[in-house]
């Protein structure tokens, strides 16, 4: 009822704002300004989407860049072989033994680039792919927020300009700028709300 | 006093026709010429010029009927000339009227010309005042409708049935100022009163002109009204004063008769009643009638039901003068007939051209291809045969260490040096032990493999999917082109229409700045980006 009387006041004790409803009509959407602006909903929904359009098109060159990166393979073996000879110098005399123990260690590094990659990566057609699907995504999304955070600031002004109103219907036309406002808060994950208790 | 009336009507006549001497009209046709009427004849749309009739063929206007109207191509005269020849043409309609009933209007013709010794002279125009060259040319065709198999046109020069050929009803008078059809209904109101069409060639008279200057006609239930500076007339077998309201034009729509006084439109009920629809038009109105359309010389409104809604149009060069719903909105203006398919056409241009400034139009567009680019909707370049023919190049680099460990039987060494295996030098047992440790083989390895894995059929798969992928880019782009171009087209077109139509109330203003802010933040999303 203050801001009702606000604004009426407002309007009638200027009376170039009363002659010129727009610039009365400025005066009173300024009074939301404190809320954040409909530029940065849009892009928190996106964040909290991951629906960046800049997030999607680094798919592509980070697939690329994966071409450069070489395949490596790194291997170590290791073998131990025994040898017991026994050498019969004569029928009589004790057999020469001579134990023998062979040890082998090896290491190996490989690295293998795939040049065709780096001219046509597979991966880059289901990225497009995905890119579009995310492109209709992205525009759904961002549509979806600019009509409800509208819809929400239309029902504030109406209530606020509203003359005469009934409890009920107060209550009403509050809960329903709650439900707005809890469907942004669920578009951008409660950032909406915090930035307007600030 | 009606006779005042009327001389003054015929006067208005006279400066109008001055005026539109003024200008030198254009033998081009519709496409580029002042285009005063737009309707439909059995199954053809025909438009009215000052230089003929035209028909539109499918693909270009063709010029059905040559006429030469007054006030078109006419030369100065001086005042003396001018005033001697009205008086030579009163006086031939004055004879003309007196015979018609009896003789014709063929033979009136010729038996006026024979007792006056001149055929019925043209009127001479000229200038009244200091007027501009470059005024718009004025209506030479008031008003135009099929009816009966004809196309009946009421032009300054009378009243015209068009058909096979094109003939003047000179009996009904010199000039006509509204046409109206209806149900059954032709009425044809001139300077010497109200004709109603009872069949294909024979007209009765209504009555006489009415007081005051004749606004213009309507029809409802297949009853002519007629507006006039008096009051609104029901013209049955009298004229009968309906209603007191004087209107600054008036006309039908749909089956009801409309006025407009100062901009606002109101019905006018049975009783004779005004019921205000609260719209307010711009500009001057030019037709109220026609079917479903009110045309001012600035905007279009269409009756739907019992409401008028405001139809967009596109910017027009000249002054609307009608309009026609037929496969399309055909405008009728004062620089010719804007086409419905030159609309689709230029729809693209029109919205990035002439809507916004050609640098904004620039600026937008660029902002476009830069939100494609960002959504990484970049047309894919590559081709996968070539991938195929690259090899895959592999660098192997190894290391193989091998010790061979022998250790000689002690036994068989204190043997064969005689003597027991405990009493062996401990010098030499060392000795064989660290011989175990001595290293008997290593080396290392380095390689570089090419592998070419050449397959024509994978390639094949490569590139099927690689062009699907290209075709959803592509269907895409279009998409985001074509939602970014109609979003600012209705930004822009809300921006613009709350600078034509300010607001009246805070509340409206506040809505309809919300509206305009709406539409601004979606073009925004759309391009990730702030517009110019």
């Amino acid at each position: 009822m203050r801001s009702i009387s606000f604004i009426l006041c407002f309007v009638m004790a200027s009376p170039a704002l009363a002659d010129d409803p727009q610039a009365a009509a400025q005066q009173i959407l300024a009074r939301f300004d404190h809320e954040p602006d409909v530029r940065s909903v849009q892009r928190r929904a996106m964040v909290y989407a991951h629906a960046q359009p800049a997030e999607v098109a680094s798919w592509r060159l980070r697939s690329r860049l994966a071409s450069l990166l070489p395949q490596v393979r790194m291997g170590v073996d290791y073998d131990t072989d025994r040898d017991d000879t026994r050498t019969f110098t004569s029928a009589t005399s004790e057999p020469r033994k001579v134990e023998g123990v062979d040890e082998g260690m090896g290491y190996e590094l490989r690295a293998t680039w795939d040049l065709n990659e780096a001219v046509f990566n597979r991966s880059e057609v289901a990225i497009r792919r995905s890119v579009v699907n995310a492109s209709r995504q992205r525009d759904s999304l961002v549509s979806e927020v600019t009509k409800i955070y509208f819809s929400r600031r239309r029902a504030q002004v109406d209530l606020l300009l509203a003359e005469d109103i009934s409890a009920k219907e107060r209550v009403k036309q509050e809960l329903r700028i709650a439900e707005l406002t809890a469907y942004l808060d669920g578009l951008t994950g409660g950032w909406f709300s915090k930035q307007i208790r600030r | 006093m009606q006779s005042r009336a009327m001389r003054f009507v015929f006067a208005s006549t006279l400066i109008i026709l001055t005026v539109a001497q003024g200008t030198p009209a254009a033998a081009a046709g519709p496409e580029s010429s002042a285009t005063d009427t737009i309707s439909l004849h059995q199954g053809l749309i025909v438009a009215t010029t000052a230089d003929g009739l035209y028909r539109w063929d499918g693909t270009e206007w063709k010029l059905w009927h040559p006429w030469s109207l007054r006030g078109v191509n006419r030369s100065l005269v001086e005042d003396e000339e001018d005033e001697e020849e009205l008086e030579k043409l009163r006086a031939y309609d004055e004879v003309v009227e007196e015979l018609v009933p009896s003789y014709g209007e063929s033979a009136a013709l010729r038996a006026a010309t024979d007792l006056l010794g001149y055929d019925r002279p043209k009127p001479k125009l000229r200038f009244q005042g200091v007027q501009e060259r470059t005024q718009p040319l004025h209506r030479a065709v008031l008003s135009a409708a099929s009816h009966r198999g004809w196309f009946w046109a009421c032009t300054v020069d009378g009243m015209v049935r068009v058909g096979a050929t094109v003939r003047r009803l000179a009996h009904l008078g010199t000039a006509c100022y509204d046409l109206v059809a209806g149900a059954g209904l032709l009425v044809a109101a001139t300077e010497r009163g109200f004709y109603r069409l009872i069949r294909p060639g024979e007209w009765v008279r209504i009555s006489g002109p009415l007081p005051g200057l004749l606004l213009g006609l309507g029809a409802r239930q297949g009853v002519a009204y007629a507006a006039t500076s008096g009051g609104i007339f029901e013209l049955g077998d009298r004229p009968i004063r309906r209603s007191g309201v004087i209107a600054d034009a008036f006309g039908t729509l749909g089956d009801r008769l409309v006025v407009v006084r100062s901009g606002k439109v109101s019905f006018v009920d049975e009783q004779g009643q005004l019921r205000p629809t609260g719209k307010q038009v711009a500009g001057t109105v030019m037709r109220a009638g026609d079917g479903s359309f009110l045309v001012t010389t600035e905007e279009i409104w269409r009756s739907i039901g019992d409401s008028l809604r405001w139809v967009p149009i596109r910017p027009t060069d000249g002054e609307l003068r009608g309009a026609l719903d037929y496969g399309g909105l055909w405008l009728a203006t004062s620089s010719g007939v804007v086409l419905p398919e030159r609309l689709v056409e230029d729809q693209m241009v029109a919205r990035l051209g002439a809507v916004l400034s050609p640098q904004r139009a620039v600026a937008f567009a660029e902002k476009t291809q830069q939100a494609m680019l960002l959504r990484g909707l970049d047309m894919p370049k590559q081709n996968p045969a070539w991938a195929t023919w690259l090899p895959q190049l592999s660098f192997t680099f190894d290391n193989d260490d091998r010790r061979g460990v022998g250790i000689r039987d002690l036994e068989a060494l204190a043997d064969s040096l005689d003597v027991e295996p405990e009493d062996l030098d401990p010098d030499l047992v060392e000795a064989e032990r660290e011989w175990r440790n001595d290293l008997l083989d290593g080396g290392w390895r380095a390689m570089v493999k090419l592998t070419w894995r050449p397959a024509p059929e994978r390639v094949a798969r490569y590139r099927v999917s690689l062009e699907s992928a290209r075709n959803a880019t592509f269907r895409e782009r279009r998409r985001v082109s074509k939602k970014a171009a109609r979003m600012l087209a209705g930004y822009l077109a809300a921006e613009r229409r709350l600078i034509v139509h300010p607001p009246r109330t805070v509340k409206s203003a506040v809505r309809r700045l919300l509206k305009v802010q709406t539409k601004r933040a979606l073009v925004e999303g759309l391009l990730n980006q702030e517009i110019p």
